[in-house]
C-alpha cells in the first residue's frame, strides 16, 4: 500500500510533464542514445518542465501527507496484530486512526522543535569554538575542502540521534494509540516521549537502524545510477532497479514501526496484545 | 651524434620582449599613456594602507586637457549607499556584496594630497563625480583640475598620497583572515578616449563608477611598485620581482616592475606557499610561473601550473605569444574562493584552491585558471572597455577557454564537484560529459532581454549580465564561425589579436577585422548578434506522411465533350500509390540568418528547400512514389549546428518515433518524484 501511494503521488507529480516530454522528444533523433546529463536531454529540459510549475509539483506532495497519515494506522495494525493481510481490515484501521495519528503528529512536532535545539545549540557552540559542522561550515568547503572531518561527522551523529529520538517517539506514539485505543493524543504523545527517553539503548538501536536504512537506500540508489543509459530498454531497467530503492526504504519504514512495537511490548508486556476495540468494525 | 640529438630535443624559445626586470626590450609594445610609481605600506593589524604614487600621464588628444579623472574604487566599500552596494543588493548573480558587512568591515580610500612636481596643491580642486547614476553618496570617481591644461600630446606628472582601509573581502578585493587581495587599490586614471577610438567623435574621459557587475578599463603604462608588509607575509604581484629589502622594523619591502600593462594588483598572505615553475616552448617566449597557494591546499599548485602552461601554449600558437616574462597565479584560502577566486589582472590572476584536487586533472581548477589567464589576452593585451562592452573580454575569453579545454579533450564531469571523500561513491550519480562552452550558456532563449553590447549596470540584473556577456556572446562568436568556417574564424581571431594588442578595440573594430579577413561583410550579422535582442530557435515542428492514390480523387471531372463525369474514390494499396509528406518548419527566433530544411527520403535521396526570408514558418509538401518517397527525416541547420539555437534538439524530426529519450526522461522524472515522495514520507 505504501508503494502504491508512492507511485500514485509520483505519477501525479510528473503527469503534467509527460505530454511535453512526448512532444519534445517523441520524434527527436538527436536525443536518441544520449545519456541523461546531456545537452539534448537533461540540459534542454527546462522549457519542458516550465509547463508544470511549482503548484503541480507541490500539490501531490500534500496528497502524500494525507495518504501517509492515513496509511500509518494500517501499517501499525499490520505490524502489531500480525496474522494474514486483509485489505478491508488494513483500510479500516487506517481510517479509524487517521485523525488521532494526525493529532499525535502535530503534538510531536513540538518534540521535533525541542529535539532540534540540542544539535542546533551544539552547532552554534562548535562554531564559536572554531570547530566545523556540516551546517555551519562555509559553503565553499563542500566543493573546495573536506566537509567530512571528525568534528562534522560527530555533530552529524548528534543530529541523527535527535532525529531518531523524534521519529521513534512518533512510531511509539502510534503504537500506543493503536494498542491502548487512546483517544487523548496529547497523553499518548507524552507517554511515548517518556518511554523513549527511558530507553536509551532502544534509541541507540533505532538510530543504528536508521543509519542502516540510509546506507542501504544509498547503495541501492548507487546501483541504479551505475546502470548504462541510452535506450528505452535501459531506461525501463533503471526504473525497475529504482523500485528496489523504494522497496528498501519502505521495508525499513515498516521495520521501524516493528521496532517501536517491540519497545512498547517490552515496556508493558501485560498489555502486549491489541485490545478488542482495535479490531475493525468494533 | 649526442649533440645533434640534444639540439633536436632542445627547446628554442622566442626572443624575450622584456628583460629580467620587466622592462621592455626595444620599443614599447604600445602607448605608455599612464604610468605609475607606487609605494605602499600595509599594516595588517589595523588593515591600513599608506600609499604614495607618482602618476605620469600623456594627453594623446589634439585638445588641451585641464581635468584629470580618477577612480577611487575602494570607496565602493565605504557605505551601503555606494553605487556598488546599491547595485549588488539589487542584482541577483552579482559579485559578492557588502550586505553582510559589520562595523569593522568597510573600507575606503582617502586622498591626502595631490601635488604637481613644482609643489602646486591640487587637493582643493577635488570633485566627486557621478557620471553613471548621479548618486551623490558614491565616491568612486573624482577629478582634479590642473592650473595649466596639459597641451596636446604633452605630459604631466602628479604626486598623490592616500590612506586606505582594506575592506572585508568582497568582489575580489579585501581581507579574509591573514589573506589580503589588493585589486583596484590605488587612485587610478580613467581613459581619455581619442577619436577614432571606439567611435568617439571628440576627446572624452571614460571613467565610470565602480559597479556591482563591471570595473575594468585602463590605459597602458609602466608600473613600478614598492610594497612594504610584515616579514611573515608572502607577497605576489603584477610583473617581475626586482628587489626585496629587509627593514629594521620587522617589515620587508618587495619591489615589482612591469612595462606595458594596464593595471597592478597584489596579494600579501601569512602562511601561503609559493611554488614555481617555468614555461618553455619552441618559438614562444619563456615565462616564469608562480603559484601562491594555501598550505592546506598545496596540492592545488600542480593543476594551476599545468593549466597555465596549457593556456600559454594554446594562446601563443593561436592568438598571440604571451610577451611578459612572469605570471603569478593566486589560489586563495578555501573559505575565500568565491570572493577572491577567479579574477584577472595583468600577469596576475586568481584561481581556486582545493584540498583534494581530482586526479589527473581537476577541471574546476583548470577551467578557472585557463579563463582568468585567457583574460591576459582578452582585456589585458586587447584592452577593451569592460564597463560598456564586456563581451569583448568575457565573451571572447569564454570562447577562448572552451578552445583551450577542447584542445586538451577536457569536458565537465559533474562528479568532480562532489565533496572530497565522497567522489568515488557519488561519481555514478553525477556522471556527465559536458562541453565547457555549454556550461557557460545553459539558458539560451529565442528572444533576449538586452543586447550584448550594453553598459554592465544597465542590464536587467546581475544574472543577465553574466548570461549575455559570457555564454551568449561566446555562442554569438560561434554563429560567426559557422558563417565563415573554422579556419577563417581562427584567422579572424589571430588577426584581431595581432592588430589590436596594446590598444583599445571596440565591437565595430572586431567586426571590421572579421569582415576584412572573411572577405565578406559580417557587420549586419554581427550587429544583429551583439547589438540586437534576437535569438534563434529553428524547429521542425511537424513531419507527417500519408499514402495517396496516383489517380484523381473523387468528384466530377470533365470528360469527352466537356460533360462532367463522376470519378469515385480510388483505392489505395499498401504498397502502391504515392506518399505525400508535409513538413512544417517554425522560426521561433528573429535572428536574420538564412535557414534551409533538408528532407531525407526512405530511398536515401535528399531534397533541400530554403525557408523564405522573413517568414516565421514554412510548409514543404512532397509527393513521391511509395515506398521510397517517404520522408523519414527533416532537418534544419543540417551539418552546421547553430550555436545560438536555444533548442537544438528540435532541429531534426524523424518520422519514426524515438522511444529512448522519452523513456529515459519519463523514467528519470518518475524515479526522482518517487524519491522525493519517499523522503517526505520518511518524516511523516
Amino acid at each position: 500500500m505504501l508503494l502504491w501511494a508512492n507511485w500514485a503521488v509520483a505519477g501525479l507529480m510528473i503527469a503534467p510533464m509527460i505530454p511535453a516530454v512526448l512532444h519534445a522528444y517523441g520524434h527527436a533523433p538527436l536525443a536518441s542514445g544520449k545519456p541523461l546529463v546531456s545537452t539534448e536531454l537533461l540540459l534542454g529540459l527546462g522549457p519542458v518542465l516550465a509547463r508544470g510549475g511549482m503548484p503541480t509539483f507541490l500539490a501531490p506532495l500534500l496528497l502524500l501527507v494525507v495518504l501517509q497519515t492515513l496509511l500509518a494506522g494500517g501499517v501499525v495494525w499490520r505490524t502489531v496484530a500480525g496474522g494474514p493481510f486483509r485489505l478491508g481490515a488494513f483500510l479500516g484501521q487506517s481510517g479509524r486512526l487517521v485523525f488521532r495519528n494526525a493529532r499525535l503528529f502535530l503534538w510531536l512536532l513540538l518534540l521535533l522543535a525541542a529535539a532540534a535545539i540540542v544539535p542546533a545549540g551544539l552547532a552554534v557552540s562548535m562554531k564559536a569554538l572554531g570547530l566545523p559542522t556540516l551546517f555551519t561550515m562555509p559553503g565553499e568547503t563542500w566543493i573546495f575542502g573536506r566537509p567530512f572531518g571528525a568534528w562534522s561527522v560527530l555533530h552529524l551523529g548528534v543530529v541523527a540521534l535527535a532525529l531518531a529520538l523524534w521519529r521513534l517517539t512518533v512510531d511509539v506514539g502510534r503504537v500506543l494509540l493503536f494498542r491502548d485505543d487512546v483517544r487523548a493524543t496529547r497523553r499518548a504523545a507524552w507517554s511515548a516521549v517518556r518511554l523513549v527517553l527511558r530507553s536509551p539503548m532502544a534509541l541507540l538501536g533505532y538510530t543504528v537502524l536508521g543509519g542502516l536504512a540510509t546506507l542501504a537506500v544509498l547503495l541501492a540508489a548507487r546501483g541504479r545510477a551505475s546502470l548504462p543509459e541510452g535506450n528505452a530498454g535501459l531506461a525501463l531497467l533503471a526504473l525497475g532497479v529504482g523500485q528496489v530503492v523504494l522497496w528498501v526504504r519502505l521495508v525499513f519504514q515498516v521495520a521501524g514501526t516493528r521496532f517501536a512495537a517491540t519497545l512498547v511490548e517490552r515496556s508493558s508486556p501485560s498489555s502486549a496484545e491489541p485490545t478488542p476495540a482495535a479490531e475493525p468494525g468494533s | 651524434m649526442i649533440l645533434f640529438l640534444t639540439s633536436l630535443l632542445a627547446v628554442t624559445p622566442a626572443p624575450a620582449r622584456f628583460d629580467a626586470a620587466g622592462r621592455s626590450i626595444g620599443a614599447p609594445l604600445g602607448d605608455r599613456t599612464a604610468s605609475y610609481v607606487l609605494e605602499a605600506r600595509y599594516d595588517p593589524a589595523t588593515r591600513r594602507v599608506t600609499g604614495k604614487e607618482r602618476l605620469t600621464w600623456t594627453n594623446r588628444s589634439d585638445v588641451p586637457q585641464a581635468t584629470l579623472w580618477f577612480h577611487a574604487y575602494w570607496n565602493a566599500f565605504k557605505n551601503a549607499d555606494s553605487t556598488f552596494a546599491r547595485g549588488a543588493s539589487l542584482s541577483a548573480g552579482a559579485r559578492s556584496s557588502t550586505a553582510d558587512f559589520g562595523r569593522n568591515d568597510w573600507g575606503w580610500t582617502e586622498l591626502r594630497s595631490a601635488r604637481l612636481p613644482d609643489g602646486t596643491d591640487l587637493r582643493p580642486t577635488l570633485r566627486w563625480e557621478h557620471p553613471d547614476d548621479g548618486n551623490e553618496a558614491d565616491q568612486t570617481v573624482f577629478t582634479l583640475t590642473l592650473p595649466t591644461p596639459v597641451p596636446p600630446h604633452g605630459t604631466v606628472s602628479v604626486d598623490l598620497a592616500w590612506d586606505a582601509r582594506v575592506p572585508k573581502l568582497a568582489a575580489r578585493t579585501g581581507v579574509e583572515k591573514s589573506f589580503t587581495l589588493f585589486g583596484q587599490w590605488f587612485p587610478k586614471l580613467g581613459v581619455l578616449e581619442v577619436p577614432p577610438q571606439r567611435g568617439v567623435r571628440a576627446p572624452a574621459w571614460n571613467c565610470h563608477q565602480f559597479h556591482a557587475t563591471t570595473e575594468f578599463y585602463a590605459d597602458f603604462g609602466s608600473y613600478d611598485a614598492a610594497l612594504t608588509v610584515p616579514r611573515s607575509m608572502v607577497v605576489g604581484a603584477t610583473g617581475v620581482r626586482t628587489g626585496r629589502t629587509e627593514n629594521p622594523d620587522g617589515t620587508v619591502t618587495h619591489r615589482f616592475h612591469q612595462d606595458d600593462v594596464i593595471d597592478f594588483a597584489w596579494t600579501a598572505w601569512d602562511g601561503a606557499v609559493e611554488v614555481t615553475d617555468v614555461f618553455r616552448s619552441d618559438g614562444l617566449p619563456e615565462v616564469a610561473l608562480s603559484a601562491i597557494v594555501p598550505a592546506d591546499a598545496r596540492a592545488t599548485a600542480p593543476d594551476v601550473l599545468a593549466a597555465a602552461k596549457a593556456t600559454l601554449e594554446h594562446g601563443g600558437r593561436h592568438w598571440l605569444p604571451y610577451p611578459y616574462p612572469h605570471l603569478t597565479m593566486v589560489a586563495p584560502p578555501l573559505a575565500a574562493n568565491s570572493d577572491a577566486g577567479g579574477m584577472e589582472y595583468p600577469t596576475f590572476v586568481t584561481t581556486y584552491s582545493r584540498t583534494d584536487p581530482v586526479s589527473p586533472r581537476d577541471l574546476l581548477i583548470w577551467e578557472v585558471t585557463v579563463h582568468e589567464l585567457g583574460h591576459n589576452w582578452w582585456q589585458g593585451m586587447l584592452a577593451s572597455n569592460e564597463f560598456e562592452e564586456a563581451w569583448l573580454d568575457e565573451g571572447i575569453d569564454t570562447w577562448a577557454t572552451a578552445q583551450v579545454l577542447q584542445g586538451l579533450g577536457l569536458r565537465w564531469d559533474l562528479g568532480q564537484l562532489a565533496p572530497a571523500g565522497t567522489r568515488r561513491f557519488l561519481a555514478p550519480f553525477l556522471r556527465s560529459s559536458i562541453d565547457d562552452a555549454q556550461i557557460r550558456a545553459l539558458s539560451p532563449t529565442p528572444r533576449f532581454e538586452s543586447p550584448i553590447v550594453r553598459p554592465g549596470w544597465l542590464f536587467k540584473g546581475g544574472g543577465e549580465v553574466g548570461r549575455s556577456t559570457y555564454g551568449r556572446a561566446a555562442r554569438a562568436l560561434g554563429m560567426i564561425e559557422r558563417e565563415v568556417g573554422p579556419a577563417v574564424f581562427a584567422r579572424i581571431m589571430r588577426t584581431y589579436a595581432e592588430r589590436w594588442a596594446f590598444r583599445h578595440p571596440g565591437t565595430e573594430d572586431f567586426l571590421d577585422v572579421a569582415s576584412e579577413v572573411a572577405g565578406k561583410d559580417l557587420r549586419p550579422l554581427g550587429t544583429a548578434l551583439f547589438r540586437g535582442t534576437a535569438g534563434l530557435d529553428d524547429a521542425v515542428a511537424e513531419l507527417r506522411c500519408k499514402q495517396v492514390p496516383t489517380s484523381p480523387g473523387p468528384g466530377f471531372y470533365d470528360g469527352d465533350g466537356g460533360t462532367p463525369g463522376f470519378v469515385p474514390r480510388p483505392r489505395v494499396s499498401a504498397d502502391g500509390g504515392d506518399i505525400r509528406c508535409e513538413v512544417l518548419v517554425e522560426r521561433r527566433g528573429d535572428l536574420p540568418v538564412p535557414v534551409e530544411v533538408q528532407l531525407t527520403f526512405q530511398d536515401g535521396t535528399r531534397l533541400t528547400r530554403p525557408v523564405p526570408p522573413g517568414e516565421l514558418w514554412s510548409r514543404v509538401t512532397t509527393q513521391r512514389s511509395s515506398p521510397g518517397g517517404r520522408v523519414v527525416r527533416a532537418e534544419v541547420h543540417a551539418g552546421a549546428t547553430a550555436p545560438l539555437d536555444s533548442a537544438p534538439v528540435n532541429d531534426v524530426r524523424s518520422l519514426d518515433a524515438t522511444p529512448g529519450p522519452v523513456a529515459s526522461l519519463t523514467g528519470w522524472l518518475l524515479y526522482s518524484a518517487q524519491l522525493l515522495a519517499a523522503a517526505v514520507g520518511a518524516l511523516l
